[in-house]
């Protein structure tokens, strides 16, 4: 029976965008950036996440995430303020963040009650502009290649359904040789040459009712193998690990039900031995993270599988933040927050926090608007970096140090 | 791999091709019928039935995304901007919104479904969330966004002249990124003060050639602004029949479609049970009648295929005429899949009914087939199963009428035939419907259940082994194996537990791994988790016996040969003992061995037993069994038996008779058992004692043991002392079946006659 007296308010209904404003803010950058005309790397690690009800990217220096802890709230930000207009008119919303490898750029996700957009912002300078090459086309970001300068994007998906690899700096773009109703691509890490080299892994499926596939093949759509056929379920975000020597993913129904639950398994880095490591969320489009050295999988897990109201509506969901050692499997729970939405784990650069957004008060209970909170990948009490800022999905970038 | 037990796959396939082919008859002529010809001007029809609202115009104002004009405010179709009250709309509207709460979507036109499912199948939260694309000819597209419930899969068609019910492509809802205006948030928006069906409606969208227009067309004083956009096109009213709404001075409306779908419970719905006056069978008594359940506490049923049996529920007389929608009762109780009372999973239904109100003379008869195996479900919770819509009239000849036959069907199982529901077709639509939605989700598959860390830190023998609860699933398979490819995998446990306590569990590395299981279909093996027992050193006692308890368990004593002769069996008693008070006398228990005194002579034609097993010498690199003896019978003929098997029936040991001149230490090596050899890595072994006479001469007491101890040793140092052989015999006894002695040793002994 769903929560109805929760007092969790809708974020997604204060992170709306106007896309129309976004067209015309997309170029104001942060205060301090240099326009140089082309993306540079941050002097320091630095946190980025989205916040207020008129949605803002905001940024701030990361390199001693103790320190950025203690001083909750206090740090300085810079902000790129995405221009949203004050009516409610615009069915959009910032729905998730995505930074590249090499810390210069960051992909976001613009959902749309008819459609979905992708924008790209320069770390650097806060430019914002529209990541698909044709603007009026929606697309889907997909994944960021190994070295950053390029993604793939899912574009005019349900039409022509092409899966575009998008160099960030120049926009110039190559289709890749994906068939119809490929939903989800990535670019392999740089594997030893007796792997085959470069490859691409995709996921395709016919829609509900016919499961998913997952295939690899040369990125010249040559020497196609399918790894995983399952009737069933749908593979969604299979994702290779730094060191390319395992894919993790989630394996979840393939229903009409909006959120269920779902597995999280990996594999090897050829896909084989697959092996269910644990119970995951699904369906509200939480990827498994892997930590910088490939060693852990940090994932979402869902906190109350028996709330139907939370299987149709997504701000119902009570999660926290598990990891997973690959070489073990074993897994613990880094967030321990309770009757809390806990989503958007990202790792700092060197692998040892967690940044990650939820809509817990101090005092643990649900119902406040979202923060960014830190926590210790080793273990360790959540603390708080935002506080009534109504922040989501933050991406922690490398600096140039790194 | 999965498996599928039941019904193939072929099978599913023909029951949903079955169930999407059930045939509604009794519609009007379709509504905003389509050809060719005409779509290139006007061939849409609504895509819902009954009156809805606009809650969101298309913009024409559309700006292109990212670049020119940034304008926040919208363009109706007459060129009005900003849009206010009732044409409301939002910036960048590709589409027209219509409000509908959980009812039917239809088809607005003839064509092929290009896409059904999910905008992005990893994220449902995403854009269009469920929804159906169909391509039309001529380059057209539309699209239904926000659906609950899809009743097409890809590639299906929606055939030109299709009835109303082959229309229904699926059920409105609220999936994807869904804002309604009926939420108590700022301007309408839906929190989650409101239930989680808040914002429910569709996004109807059309294309052409893959640019987007109004299907209401363009009716402004100047250029369509969308129409220069790249994306844009030339907007037409492309409506043969505008949808019905309560807006109307938004766009156009027509009268609204008059075929209502399928609804639940609405008023003055009739039922009519099996063995009530408007119920018959045929012949008298080809059915069973249960009392344990179904609709109004009955139901009756009988095994197919077989036998020429009917079950007729008449259309009653005294309902009004009229289009009724017609739910059968499935009398299957919420409870384990593997356990339902209907099992047969192609039940035909024959409808007989009025063609039309304008006929009523003319009668026709539709066939419908439900599945009755799969109801209730998790998707389609309710017993009551829709079987169609039909025109029915006074019956006043019993012509109209739900008949269910037995011998038409090609099915097997336990057909039942409960109650029938006549619910008059009205309007408005409620909320809810009933569609035969469910064979889009089977079989059943349960989940793969998640096998926990197995907690033993000691590296001791006994441990406990747990997984999560499957959703769906009855019971589980647990597997164990030495190795981690599963390699020579054994099941140490199927059954509905999530746990299993090992013990006594051999020093070693063990894998294990999970799955789950209903009636249908396995889920998948779960991950693997290991535990390692570690070797003890030296000696380790599996058993031990010194008969100073209050029984003899864990070890087992019979008299084998019965009561003949008396029973004797292994007793505890204070005669002799070694140590302590106690020893075990050979005959001095059960019911006449019990009665005997200290002192008494052993019966003739004893078979006494006791065994002991099975234990596990798996990794063990030693084992014995040793005890103390004390025996006076009669020479080669009355022995103690001690001995070792690798199967609990086939015993070799060693045989003693005699006189042992008192107490004396006997021990079985069990790494060198007379015919076995070394028992070493044997998974199961047991041990027996016996003692056993015959119909001659008796001595006094005959035999004793006490402080009879098994061991097993894994680690060095596992000396061990004593000697089998020494006044023994080796000889092979068979056990618990009747006596059988076969002597090995000597030969003059093997005409020993059994009882």
């Amino acid at each position: 029976m769903a929560v109805m007296s929760k007092t969790r308010k809708l974020s997604l209904a204060l992170a709306l965008v106007s896309l129309a404003a976004l067209g015309i803010t997309l170029v104001r950058g942060w205060s301090s950036a240099v326009a140089s005309g082309q993306a540079q790397s941050l002097d320091s690690d630095t946190l980025f996440f989205v916040s207020g009800s008129q949605p803002a990217i905001q940024r701030m220096r990361a390199n001693d995430p103790e320190r950025l802890a203690e001083q909750a709230a206090s740090v300085a930000a810079e902000t790129v303020q995405i221009d949203a207009n004050q009516r409610f008119g615009a069915m959009c919303e910032i729905s998730g963040m995505h930074g590249s490898p090499d810390g210069r750029w960051i992909a976001v996700d613009v959902n749309c009650e008819a459609g979905a957009h992708t924008l790209l912002l320069e770390a650097s300078t806060g430019r914002l502009r529209p990541a698909e090459p044709d603007p009026w086309r929606e697309s889907f970001f997909l994944n960021w290649t190994p070295d950053g300068d390029a993604f793939l994007l899912r574009v005019d998906p349900g039409g022509d359904d092409l899966t575009l690899l998008v160099n960030a700096r120049s926009g110039r773009f190559t289709q890749m040789d994906t068939p119809l109703f490929t939903y989800d691509a990535v670019l392999s890490p740089n594997l030893p040459a007796q792997a085959g080299g470069e490859r691409v892994l995709y996921a395709v499926s016919r829609g509900l009712g016919f499961g998913s596939e997952v295939w690899v093949m040369d990125r010249s759509g040559q020497n196609r193998e399918r790894i995983i056929h399952d009737p069933a379920h749908v593979i969604a975000y299979p994702r290779w690990s730094p060191t390319g020597d395992a894919i993790a993913y989630i394996r979840m129904p393939d229903s009409n039900v909006p959120f269920t639950v779902g597995e999280l398994l990996l594999t090897d880095g050829d896909g084989r031995n697959a092996r269910v490591v644990a119970q995951a969320d699904a369906g509200h489009g939480y990827p498994p993270v892997w930590s910088p050295d490939g060693q852990q999988v940090a994932f979402v897990v869902r906190e109350n599988p028996e709330d139907g109201a939370a299987d149709i509506a997504a701000p119902y969901l009570e999660s926290n933040i598990h990891l997973v050692e690959a070489a073990t499997g074993r897994v613990r729970a880094v967030t321990r927050f309770e009757g809390a939405l806990v989503d958007g784990p990202t790792w700092s650069p060197d692998g040892t926090w967690l940044a990650f957004s939820t809509d817990s008060s101090d005092s643990g209970q649900a119902g406040g608007v979202f923060d960014v909170w830190l926590v210790e990948a080793a273990g360790g009490e959540a603390r708080r970096v935002t506080r009534d800022a109504d922040a989501r999905w933050p991406v922690w970038l490398p600096g140039e140090r790194r | 791999m999965r498996t599928f037990r039941r019904p193939s796959t072929g099978r599913i396939l023909a029951i949903v091709a079955a169930l999407l082919a059930l045939t509604a008859v009794g519609s009007d002529a379709p509504v905003g019928a389509s050809s060719a010809f005409q779509q290139s001007t006007r061939f849409l029809s609504p895509p819902y039935y009954g009156t809805s609202e606009v809650t969101s115009v298309f913009d024409h104002e559309l700006p292109l995304y990212g670049s020119d004009d940034g304008n926040s405010w919208t363009m109706h179709y007459t060129g009005v901007k900003d849009g206010a009250g009732a044409r409301s709309s939002y910036d960048q509207h590709r589409g027209i919104d219509y409000w509908l709460r959980y009812e039917p979507v239809r088809a607005a036109a003839s064509g092929a479904v290009a896409q059904a499912g999910w905008a992005n199948p990893a994220d449902h939260r995403a854009s269009y969330g469920l929804h159906v694309r169909i391509d039309h000819a001529d380059g057209f597209r539309t699209i239904y966004g926000h659906l609950s419930v899809l009743r097409v899969q890809q590639g299906d068609a929606i055939p030109f002249l299709a009835n109303e019910f082959q229309r229904i492509i699926g059920i409105s809802g609220n999936t994807g990124l869904c804002y309604g205006w009926e939420g108590t948030g700022p301007s309408g928006r839906c929190t989650d003060n409101d239930p989680p069906s808040c914002g429910a409606h569709i996004h109807f969208q059309l294309e052409h050639n893959g640019r987007v227009e109004n299907p209401y067309g363009w009716v402004g004083p100047f250029a369509d602004p969308w129409a220069q956009r790249p994306d844009g096109a030339v907007s037409v009213d492309r409506w043969l029949s505008h949808p019905s709404i309560t807006n109307s001075d938004v766009f156009p409306a027509d009268p609204p479609l008059s075929f209502p779908p399928i609804v639940l419970d609405e008023p003055g719905y009739v039922a009519v049970d099996d063995g009530s006056a408007g119920f018959a069978e045929n012949p008298a008594g080809c059915w069973t009648v249960d009392n344990t359940t179904g609709w109004d506490g009955d139901y009756r049923y009988r095994s197919v295929p077989g036998g020429d049996c009917t079950a007729t529920w008449n259309f009653p007389q005294d309902q009004p005429a009229g289009y009724h929608h017609v739910f059968v009762h499935v009398p299957n109780d919420d409870v384990a899949l593997s356990v339902r009372n209907a099992t047969v999973d192609a039940a035909r239904y024959t409808i007989g009914h009025t063609v039309s109100p304008s006929q009523p003379q003319a009668k026709q008869s539709d066939v419908a087939v439900v599945n009755q195996w799969a109801y209730p479900n998790r998707y389609h919770t309710s017993r009551w199963v829709y079987a169609g819509t039909y025109y029915f009239d006074s019956n006043e000849f019993g012509t109209d009428y739900v008949r269910l036959e037995s011998q038409v069907l090609d099915s097997a199982g336990t057909l039942a035939a409960d109650a029938v529901r006549f619910a008059p077709a009205v309007y408005p639509v409620p909320q809810q419907t009933y569609l035969p939605l469910t064979m889009k989700q089977w079989p059943p598959i349960p989940t793969t259940p998640l096998l926990n860390p197995i907690d033993n830190p000691s590296g001791g023998p006994d441990y406990t082994i747990s997984w999560s609860t499957a959703a769906l699933a009855d019971t589980y398979t647990l597997q164990e194996a030495s190795e981690p490819s599963f390699a020579g995998a054994v099941t140490r446990y199927s059954g509905p537990q999530t746990w299993l306590d090992v013990n006594d569990q051999p020093p070693g590395t063990y894998y294990y791994r999970v799955k789950a299981a209903n009636a249908w279909a396995e889920s998948g093996w779960s991950n693997v988790q290991s535990v390692t027992v570690l070797a003890p050193v030296g000696w380790q006692t599996i058993a031990a016996q010194d008969f100073e308890g209050a029984s003899l368990a864990p070890w087992i004593a019979w008299d084998d040969n019965g009561a003949t002769g008396g029973e004797y069996t292994w007793g505890q008693r204070t005669c002799r003992p070694y140590a302590g008070s106690y020893s075990g006398w050979g005959v001095g228990g059960g019911a006449q061995g019990a009665a005997l005194s200290c002192g008494s002579d052993y019966p003739h034609n004893a078979n006494s037993w006791m065994i002991y097993g099975p234990f596990d010498l798996r990794a063990a690199i030693a084992g014995d069994i040793g005890f103390k003896l004390w025996l006076y019978t009669e020479s080669y003929t009355d022995p103690v038996f001690y001995s070792a098997s690798v199967n609990g029936t086939n015993f070799y040991g060693y045989i003693i008779t005699g006189d042992s001149q008192g107490w004396v230490d006997k021990a079985l090596d069990l790494s060198n058992v007379p015919t076995l050899g070394s028992l070493m890595g044997q998974p199961q072994v047991w041990v027996a004692m016996v003692f056993s006479s015959n119909g001659s001469i008796a001595y006094p007491e005959g035999a004793y043991v006490d402080d009879v101890v098994v061991r097993r040793c894994f680690q060095e140092p596992c000396s061990s002392e004593g000697s089998s052989a020494v006044d023994s015999f080796p000889g092979m006894w068979q056990a618990p079946a009747e006596r059988h002695l076969y002597w090995l040793a000597p030969d003059s002994l093997k005409t020993e006659p059994g009882p």
